[in-house]
């Protein structure tokens, strides 16, 4: 029985590369939009006090709140990347069983 | 004679060995796919509560920065008062929802987080303090809880990538 675990090894890693694509996608634009609010909401808050419209007291507590908020898109972007690993070893795997599964059919 | 069936020998082990890889290599499949990275599984329920809470954050900041800045102290303690609690019971229903699910740690926290801002908010509205409820603060605040609530739409959005599904950035509506 001839088996070419080379090729099969590649379509495997072929598929798992593709099928973590879209989550790549998705990390890379959701750390670019968690910056951007970041960012704007830091802006704001120094405008505010600049301005005279928020008080050093409730600045301090914004910021703090701030720091909060890029926790939670922090854990957001863990599910991505965690979400994108999942698919990518589901891909993977079922690309080198199916083959292997094939092989061994054969083989019997 | 001896000959021959060394050469069979040889021959029906080369075979043997090629299933026998071929075994081992699936078990090893089977047990690695047993092996998954711990993520709760894509919860539409989930989806719909952080929905209801945008609702009422959205509404109760769009309610106060309707009312003229002077006034807006009086509305928190009076007409206002009520909504601040139903948000906080909302956040706080959600929490534990989120905290009973397994392998959902990400949106346990990001749920913790949202309710830990939303008190601060809130103590800051009754709190009196000159600046508490001016259009800078209140529009920060709503940007910040935005940013809580964006990141539970998108941690359980992500899930569907799991599944090879495509994530969808869904918005309060």
């Amino acid at each position: 029985m001839a088996l070419d675990f080379e090729k099969i090894f590649q379509a495997a890693l072929d598929a798992g590369v593709e099928a973590a694509r879209p989550g790549g996608e998705a990390a890379v634009a959701w750390v670019r939009e968690s910056a951007k609010a970041n960012e704007a909401t830091l802006r704001s808050i120094a405008e505010g006090v600049a301005k005279r419209q928020i008080s050093k007291e409730t600045a301090e507590m914004l910021l703090r709140e701030s720091a909060r908020a890029l926790q939670s898109e922090a854990a957001a972007l863990s599910v991505i990347i965690k979400a994108s690993a999942q698919a990518a070893i589901n891909a993977f795997l079922n690309s080198l069983f199916g083959a292997l599964s094939s092989a061994l059919k054969l083989a019997l | 004679m001896r000959y021959y069936f060394a050469v069979q020998t040889y021959s029906a082990s080369g075979a043997f060995l090629t299933m026998r890889t071929l075994v081992v290599l699936l078990l090893f499949g089977a047990a690695l796919t047993g092996c998954a990275i711990p993520l709760s599984a894509y919860d539409q329920a989930s989806i719909d509560r952080t929905t209801e809470i945008s609702r009422s954050i959205l509404a109760l900041y769009q309610e106060m920065m309707m009312i003229d800045p002077d006034e807006r102290a009086d509305a928190v303690r009076g007409s206002l008062r009520d909504a601040h609690g139903d948000i906080e019971t909302q956040i706080r229903l959600h929490l534990l929802r989120e905290q009973a699910r397994a392998l959902n740690d990400e949106g346990a926290l990001v749920a913790e987080n949202l309710l830990a801002s939303w008190q601060a908010f809130s103590m800051n509205h009754f709190s009196g303090e000159e600046t508490a409820l001016t259009d800078a603060t209140l529009e920060i605040e709503r940007q910040i809880l935005e940013r809580h609530l964006r990141s539970a739409f998108v941690a359980e959005e992500s899930k569907k990538l799991a599944r090879g599904g495509t994530q969808t950035n869904q918005t309060p509506e």
